[in-house]
């Protein structure tokens, strides 16, 4: 076996994987809100990722560069400050549309009936998407990079920086969440929500402002994965959407109510297209995986949900009777 | 709802995806592989090729290989028609007199007996038409023309021609329509998403919805799932969006015709360069998209290598067309050292292959990279790819790109931006150049000769205009012909240009002259499942 492609695929495997689970926890913070899936989530962040580019490539407003630096037509001489200031005042921004969408198209349904809801996300990911097209049309777009050109040769396969801050970056996303979450009071009152929305609506909690954080931290989050996907996918309307099958395949191998299990499974999913598709090609009787490789994560996923109902990592649900 | 209950419609969700991805997908996989894997699908297209096919719709081998030689020798011309526009509009009204003169003193058109007959021996038997057709559709004073198209989806970019071509129809009907009638011309656009099932579904609501004097479509697998049904309709289904040389069948679909350069052609330009530039063994990779768009580039590029001293060996690896990243297909192909990588791929992946080819230390090595010709698009490919698309080579299909900073002040191509600029469409966008200044103005120059023909503007006389045509195409470049002659000739651009992508300057570097085939592409008479 030849050992240099093996890890070249382990390592595109972590790249693609990190892709997809920046976009599941993503959806699981919107899950573990409101127990529903956000269709829409993959098309809020390219919207995140267009405001990113609007502020870091086509902005050259004096008071703005203040705080961005300054602009440049080259985005290969954009400075890291300018696009790290961008993408965050587009997290901030981004967050605000979702407060807005939550309170406007989605608290006034029966948060018990998810049905109308469902299709509303449905129907945001039409919406937004042919709004970014409206606006910056569908031809692809080169992105500013987050972190710097390079890579590492690991015995002769190559490792890349944007795979490694990419990595990094989700891993302390992980470790953000799981602190506002876990020791804040906001947080508790999200998990609150998150167990029962009556119960701690009864005891106090303003759901409707738990609900409308959970909104604006999902939609921030995924803003900040889109913008660290983009220089790899293209910026465009379609980037998101060619991702989120993968994503929710991921999000149900972790456990849809897990931070950590979505991100893993973002992980499997990457990791199963990479070298299990790649090798299971070799065999003629398989060689059709390769140009559909969304089988062998839909094998993956069911394989898991049929063994453990609730993912890898979900909770498990207990009735009382 | 409960998550196990959310779980399993998720699972519900994905089980219909994965159907839905099978059936798009194999629509066109099949019709070209016609092999195991992909061949369930057939019902999904009413047409379909095969695989093993031989090389069809391009000329031989000897006419390329002789036509890249001679190129090669030659220095690049200028690239640029000389004149104003209005000495443009009076060298094609010029053009357009002498073919209609042709048409009107010969035997041609459309005779008592249902027969339409045009020069080279083209025959078309209307007898042959459903009872309620008609061929007065644009009778009405409107020429409805319908177009599926992907306006999104992995393709969406694609979406640009429609504005650009929409635009050139509002420009025509604004200096006053079509022929002595001033008929005017209506664009209905349907996003068929690059699913061949769509395009099926949406033809068909058109057909009953808009009665439209002729549709069009995007994208080889959509095409062909509409190719019989328009054809036994009689339904001009003129200048389709796509370079399979299966629309090279005047006598089989007659009501059909293509425009750009057939893949199998450009697919064999490649493999003679190969052969001309390089010093064998050279091993060869091609990323191909799945379906029959990708496999029509594979098969003829496949049919060449297996003949070639040059080219030891050919590896190719299909991808998925809605893949959302290439990576792990790119590193299959790195992992063969390749001597020469083929990106046989279109829309969003256009742009992937030359990020992943440069990722994966391809670029480094290779001693020749190609982009097709339809990810020529400055703007929508070669820009966006960055510093990795430096020295990509390209079989351009001989047309000008309207973003291409060398083409800026030739005066074809500065109407043309300023045109789509007054549509208030973006100019910056090759695409929309593209929709208006090669496909809006070869369909409207079709129509003006068509409306002046003997009846007027009918679907036999549109038809006998597109079998018929031979003018100056101002949005190619000089030396390549865009004509077709009845039965003997059908492919309009037979030639080409080879151009290097240069990062710097943004531009297309032409590397030598035209290549020259005009004429010498035999038809492809059509056959489900077993190709030319």
């Amino acid at each position: 076996m030849n050992t240099t492609l093996l890890l070249q695929r382990i390592f595109d495997g972590i790249a693609t994987g990190a892709i997809y689970a920046a976009v599941a926890v993503a959806l699981v913070l919107i899950f573990k809100a409101t127990t529903l899936i956000n269709f829409a989530q993959g098309e809020m962040a390219m919207f995140g990722a267009f405001i990113t580019y609007a502020f870091a490539v086509q902005s050259d407003n004096g008071f703005l560069n203040i705080f961005l630096g300054p602009a440049n037509e080259n985005i290969g001489d954009i400075s890291f400050r300018r696009i790290w200031v961008s993408a965050v005042l587009a997290m901030i921004g981004s967050g605000i549309i979702a407060i807005v969408v939550e309170r406007m198209l989605i608290r006034p349904f029966d948060p018990d009936d998810h049905l109308p809801v469902v299709l509303i996300t449905l129907g945001l990911f039409l919406v937004i998407n042919a709004v970014a097209g409206e606006i910056w049309n569908f031809e692809p777009r080169a992105m500013p990079a987050l972190f710097p050109d390079g890579r590492l040769d690991v015995a002769g396969a190559r490792l890349f920086y944007d795979t490694i801050g990419i990595i990094l970056v989700l891993a302390l996303m992980l470790g953000g969440l799981f602190v506002i979450l876990g020791k804040t009071k906001m947080g508790l009152a999200f998990r609150a929500v998150s167990s029962n929305v009556e119960s701690a609506r009864l005891v106090g909690v303003r759901t409707g402002r738990v609900l409308g954080f959970g909104w604006f931290l999902a939609s921030a989050i995924g803003t900040l994965g889109a913008v660290l996907v983009a220089p790899r996918l293209s910026l465009q309307p379609i980037m998101m959407g060619l991702v989120l099958i993968y994503a929710l395949a991921a999000a149900s191998i972790g456990g849809l109510d897990s931070l950590g299990g979505a991100a893993l499974g973002g992980l499997i999913i990457g990791l199963t297209n990479s070298v299990a598709v790649q090798y299971l090609a070799n065999v003629e009787a398989f060689k059709f995986v390769q140009a559909a490789p969304l089988i062998l994560s839909i094998i993956a996923m069911l394989a898991t949900l049929w063994f453990r109902p609730s993912g890898l990592f979900g909770t498990k649900r207990v009735e009382r009777v | 709802m409960s998550k196990q209950a959310l779980q399993k419609m998720l699972a519900l969700l994905f089980g219909f995806a994965l159907v839905a991805a099978a059936c798009g997908g194999s629509s066109g996989e099949t019709e070209a592989s016609g092999d195991e894997e992909t061949s369930e699908s057939e019902d999904t297209s009413e047409d379909s090729g095969g695989e093993d096919e031989e090389v069809g719709g391009a000329a031989s081998d000897e006419d390329v290989e002789e036509a890249v030689q001679a190129a090669g020798d030659e220095e690049a011309g200028e690239g640029s028609t000389a004149g104003s526009i209005e000495e443009l509009e009076a060298i094609w009204a010029e053009e357009r007199a002498a073919i209609v003169e042709t048409l009107s003193s010969g035997d041609y058109g459309l005779g008592e007996d249902g027969i339409l007959r045009g020069p080279g021996g083209f025959e078309l038997d209307t007898s042959a038409c459903p009872a309620d057709w008609n061929n007065e559709a644009a009778a009405d004073g409107t020429i409805t023309i319908g177009y599926t198209i992907a306006q999104s989806g992995a393709l969406a970019v694609y979406g640009n021609i429609a504005d650009g071509l929409g635009a050139y129809f509002d420009y025509q009907n604004s200096v006053g329509g079509v022929g002595p009638d001033g008929l005017q011309i209506e664009l209905v656009v349907k996003d068929d998403e690059y699913v061949a099932t769509r395009t099926q579904e949406l033809v068909d609501e058109l057909l009953q919805t808009e009665d439209p004097f002729a549709v069009t479509t995007l994208g080889s697998p959509n095409t062909f799932s509409v190719y019989n049904t328009l054809n036994d309709l009689c339904v001009p289904h003129p200048h389709v969006t796509t370079g399979h040389q299966a629309w090279g069948d005047p006598e089989g679909h007659p009501w059909t015709t293509g425009q750009q350069l057939s893949y199998s052609t450009e697919a064999l330009i490649w493999a003679n360069w190969i052969d001309d530039n390089l010093e064998g063994p050279v091993t060869v990779a091609g990323l191909v998209m799945d379906n029959d768009f990708g496999l029509a580039y594979e098969s003829s590029f496949e049919v060449f290598a297996e003949a070639s001293d040059t080219i030891e060996e050919f590896v190719a690896v299909r991808h998925d067309p809605a893949a959302a990243t290439l990576t792990n297909e790119v590193t299959t192909l790195a992992a063969e050292n390749p001597d020469v990588f083929i990106s046989m791929t279109a829309g969003n992946p256009c742009v992937l292959a030359i990020q992943e080819a440069d990722r994966s230390g391809i670029t480094e090595t290779a001693q020749a990279l190609f982009t097709p010709s339809v990810c020529k698009t400055i703007s929508g490919t070669m820009e966006p790819a960055g510093d990795a698309s430096e020295g990509w080579y390209v079989v351009g299909g001989g047309i000008k790109d309207t973003t291409d900073p060398q083409y800026l002040d030739d005066p074809y191509i500065a109407w043309v931006n300023e045109q789509v600029e007054a549509a208030g469409l973006d100019s910056s966008v090759s695409l929309t150049g593209d929709g208006f200044g090669v496909r809006g103005w070869g369909m409207v120059q079709a129509m003006l000769v068509a409306a002046e023909l003997d009846g007027g503007m009918t679907r036999t006389n549109f038809i006998l205009a597109l079998r018929s045509m031979d003018m100056t195409h101002p949005a190619l470049l000089d030396g390549i012909g865009w004509n077709t002659n009845g039965a003997e000739d059908s492919y309009f651009i037979e030639g080409s240009e080879i151009s290097q992508f240069t990062v710097a300057d943004q531009t297309w570097v032409q590397q030598g002259g035209i290549i020259d085939l005009s004429g010498l592409s035999p038809n492809c008479p059509w056959v489900a499942g077993e190709g030319c």
